[in-house]
């Protein structure tokens, strides 16, 4: 219960100085985009920022700095499955050779008056017709 | 006190706390533990959207970066700073229930429904604009790239670009439903001290939409850089 003398946490002030502290890095990271050439490290500034942005968010707007370990482990259990999909997935393809724009199967352009395959064009449908 | 008792509700006068719990912090918990597991689900959700993104990339770089170029990043920063303003009268809004300030809870969260609608009203005009230059490859429209080299990629960026900016402005259009049912529900005297346990929790709903569009922003807008 919330009586007197008993502050919720995070307080008022805390709040409105979060507040500051992700606007200041919103500016920052704008600034960064809009005028610094820092090649590819341009976006790991903008992910570095982001990933500040959300950590702060994440402990104390959400309650995590204040939440008991089990309440913790749950709130990490999402992001930890995260980096397991986008990891592994990036360890797959990152190690193969291939390149989207020119990799690209080369399909004849259908003619004008051609029929849209999902209209039953029988060469647009690899599986066989079934009850028709 | 017996089973048969709690079955039948005779020792239970209606209150905050519901039967099947200790005490009430031990009810707050699993209202914190199951809202946290929704979100995990939502972690996924996206992260899928995420994963589709970083790998289409890869093999894109080129035409990823000429492609976030066509985004409007003044507004885009705009529309960020919205979203983390409608954190800041959500957190304020939590912080007045369990404090039991009915006003101040009703004012913060109207200012939260507020910020919400803006955002989603430059998400609007920000997609108008990209349909009159031609650039959503959506429900048959024509897709205008003079580029064909890096078409496809382009084409990617934008089918990603309009799905995840889509399911987050869906997020928010279920997340303001909430709002405007809890505004009436604080007006109505409800939600107040050791009843505010469902507006930390709508907080928490919030706080992870505006931290999807936290990483949505530099995944979108910031690819590359603008300088030169």
């Amino acid at each position: 219960m919330s009586g007197h003398g008993h502050e919720i946490k995070p307080t008022v002030t805390m709040c409105c100085w979060i507040w500051a502290a992700l606007m200041a890095l919103l500016v920052l990271t704008y600034v960064v985009g809009m005028y610094v050439d820092a090649g590819a490290g341009n976006f790991a500034i903008a992910f570095a920022i982001a990933m500040t942005k959300a950590t702060i968010i994440i402990l104390f707007f959400m309650h995590i700095y204040y939440s008991s370990p089990l309440v913790r482990m749950w709130a990490g259990s999402g992001f930890f499955f995260l980096l397991i999909l986008i990891g592994l997935t990036l360890c797959d393809v990152r190690t193969r050779d291939l390149h989207y724009e020119t990799d690209v199967p080369e399909y004849p352009a259908p003619a004008e008056d051609a029929p849209a395959r999902h209209e039953g064009d029988p060469s647009g449908n690899p599986m066989p017709a079934h009850g028709k | 006190m017996s089973e048969h008792e709690s079955l039948h509700g005779v020792t239970h006068p209606p209150g905050p706390l519901a039967h099947q719990f200790e005490d009430i912090e031990q009810q707050h918990e699993a209202g914190e533990l199951g809202m946290w597991l929704f979100l995990a689900t939502e972690v996924l959700f996206f992260g899928g959207l995420f994963c589709a993104y970083t790998l289409y990339r890869s093999q894109a770089e080129e035409a990823f970066e000429l492609a976030s170029h066509h985004l409007n990043l003044p507004l885009g920063t705009f529309n960020t700073a919205i979203l983390l303003s409608s954190s800041l009268t959500m957190a304020l809004a939590v912080n007045a229930a369990l404090r039991s300030q009915q006003k101040k809870l009703v004012q913060m969260l109207i200012g939260t429904i507020v910020f919400g609608t803006a955002f989603l009203v430059v998400k609007y005009f920000e997609w108008s604009a990209d349909y009159e230059e031609h650039l959503v490859p959506l429900m048959g429209w024509h897709f205008e790239w003079e580029d064909p080299t890096t078409a496809p990629g382009a084409r990617m960026f934008f089918n990603l670009y309009f799905f995840m900016t889509g399911l987050h402005a869906l997020h928010m259009v279920i997340g303001l439903f909430f709002l405007l049912l809890y505004t009436w529900w604080a007006h109505k005297g409800h939600l107040l001290g050791i009843n505010g346990q469902p507006v930390h929790l709508l907080g928490l709903y919030w706080h992870f939409v505006d931290i999807v569009w936290v990483f949505l922003y530099p995944f979108l807008y910031l690819v590359g850089t603008r300088a030169g």
